[in-house]
């Protein structure tokens, strides 16, 4: 009888959103959140094919929404000299930060080969997040922790850059 | 030739011949719509219902069901639900409907009798109304004529509207199920079709209009159904016949704004005079109506529609006389719903144009120096 259900749930299952559900739970911003809520997500991710040589968003332009890359590379350049700051593949994430708000990109997402790109805009994710208090705490609590890793690594940063120049 | 074009003088003219070329498909494209606008109305019927259904379906994938498996369970309980719906209700609705087309001729001599002297006497009082409507023609029924179904007659213009509503019971669901089953590839699809730089912006609109406008769709449907089962619940405790057809009536025309309840109430009135209730009937029926009106506005709006979208009276009236003239009762009824959606987008569009493009560096005045 189980046996039978288990077959029957791998036919009925949706592989690609399955897949999804995989990629989204490996990302920093979901960590901890039920599958459920996550295959309600990945029915609300948007998908979109780019070209290499095709910007997914500029520095400075305001950000809306969260991007997965599903197949394919990008790349995020920052600054006059474009220089790269991040190499992403499959089921790495860019754009976090726009789910908390709708300030300019602090970098250009280029594609540098051909790639599959998921999209989740911040009102549909804000919709699901609402509906639930718990989900919304650990979302939260995500956020804090990536950006809270970030602070400490631009604190380091910032602490060898002052040894390395000399007090005047 | 092409040398000349080639430097200078013909590249203005090739830019402003691909500056009209999308217009002109766009035009095009309007053109055929209108041409085959009677062929719309299940599309943009069925497109209605399927996006009514899709957060059904979303619920489904939660579980990472396939999406056509989760639309055939849907249209499966959805068919089941009618078919109990109407072995519940259906010897009653049938033979109410069979009542109402047993006395159709005696009940449409009884209006064309009120109507004709209503008629010729504000004909009399007021003869610039002879310029609206038409002057009873000899040995033909005025309601009919008022109607607009003066040609044909008898059972034949009972059964040709009746055709016409069989055909869209059928062709309604059959394109939901395929807008409601394709609509990821669709959206993909639609997608792939945009510039990269427009990306983010469109759909991030698209997002926010979906979110109000289908709260506000699913509102009204739910509104409709409840309006539907009190009115029919109303008629009949007061005794009006037939409360179970003149209930599904009501709770359809009221997804028309200001229009749909007074059609309510009109032909529940009309049933109520014909059956030989007079105005006692009509009384009656009027207590309902503003009862119901009130129950409406003060209880089932509230906690249906809520007040996420509010349209100005004039606004809703100018764009279901349009939608009248443009597509019929169909276009009564998408009017609204498609002037709210045009009227957000724009909303958001102006919003977003007065916020402007966000400046970090005023936002993060308030940030400290230091985090450890």
């Amino acid at each position: 009888m189980k046996a039978g259900f288990a077959r029957w749930f791998s036919w009925a299952k949706d592989q690609e959103l399955s897949r999804r559900v995989e990629i989204l739970s490996q990302s920093p911003v979901f960590v901890g959140l039920p599958s459920a809520f996550l295959g309600r997500l990945s029915a609300k991710l948007f998908e979109k094919s780019y070209e290499a040589g095709d910007e997914v968003f500029h520095e400075g332009e305001p950000g809306r929404g969260l991007f997965v890359v599903w197949e394919g590379e990008v790349h995020l350049v920052a600054g006059d000299d474009a220089a790269v700051l991040a190499t992403l593949g499959p089921g790495s994430s860019f754009g976090e930060l726009a789910l908390l708000d709708e300030m300019p990109r602090s970098a250009t997402a280029r594609v540098v080969a051909r790639s599959r790109l998921l999209i989740l805009y911040r009102s549909d994710f804000e919709a699901l997040v609402e509906a639930d208090r718990a989900l919304t705490l650990i979302v939260m609590r995500n956020l804090l922790r990536m950006l809270s890793a970030y602070v400490r690594r631009t604190n380091l940063q910032l602490a060898e850059l002052r040894a390395a120049v000399p007090a005047p | 030739m092409s040398r000349r074009r080639d430097d200078g003088t013909g590249a203005p003219a090739v830019r402003a011949s691909s500056a009209v070329l999308p217009w002109l498909g766009v035009f095009a494209v309007c053109l055929v719509l209108w041409a085959l606008r009677h062929l719309l109305a299940p599309v943009l019927l069925a497109a209605l219902l399927a996006y009514l259904l899709n957060p059904l379906i979303v619920i489904s994938q939660g579980a990472a069901i396939r999406r056509d498996l989760a639309v055939n369970a849907l249209f499966a309980v959805l068919l089941g639900g009618l078919v109990t719906l109407a072995l519940a209700v259906g010897p009653s609705a049938k033979a109410q409907l069979a009542e109402l087309f047993r006395d159709l001729p005696k009940l449409e001599g009884q209006i064309d009798r009120m109507a004709s002297v209503a008629h010729r006497e504000s004909m009399r009082s007021f003869p610039l109304l002879a310029r609206v409507f038409p002057t009873a023609r000899e040995g033909e029924s005025l309601t009919r004529q008022l109607l607009g179904g003066g040609e044909g007659g008898g059972v034949g213009a009972i059964l040709l509207p009746l055709g016409k509503i069989a055909l869209f019971a059928v062709l309604t669901p059959f394109f939901a199920f395929f807008f409601l089953r394709d609509s990821r590839r669709l959206q993909n699809g639609l997608m792939n079709l945009l510039p990269p730089r427009h990306v983010e912006t469109s759909v991030s609109l698209w997002c926010e209009v979906d979110g109000i406008v289908g709260r506000y769709l699913r509102g009204v449907a739910l509104d409709a159904v409840a309006v539907a089962v009190l009115s029919s619940l109303a008629l009949w405790a007061v005794g009006i016949p037939y409360p179970l057809v003149l209930g599904l009536l009501t709770g359809a025309a009221n997804v028309v704004p200001f229009l749909g309840p007074l059609l309510g109430f009109a032909a529940s009135s009309l049933v109520a005079v014909t059956q030989g209730l007079g105005l006692e009937g009509v009384g009656r029926v009027a207590l309902v109506y503003v009862v119901l009106k009130l129950v409406d506005d003060m209880i089932l709006q509230p906690l249906t529609i809520g007040r996420s979208v509010h349209q100005h009276p004039v606004l809703v009236i100018v764009s279901i006389l349009a939608g009248e003239q443009l597509l019929g009762v169909l276009g009564m009824f998408i009017a609204v719903p498609f002037v709210t959606m045009v009227k957000e987008t724009i909303r958001i569009l102006l919003e977003r144009r007065k916020r402007g493009r966000p400046e970090a560096v005023q936002e993060l005045e308030g940030v400290p120096q230091y985090l450890c």
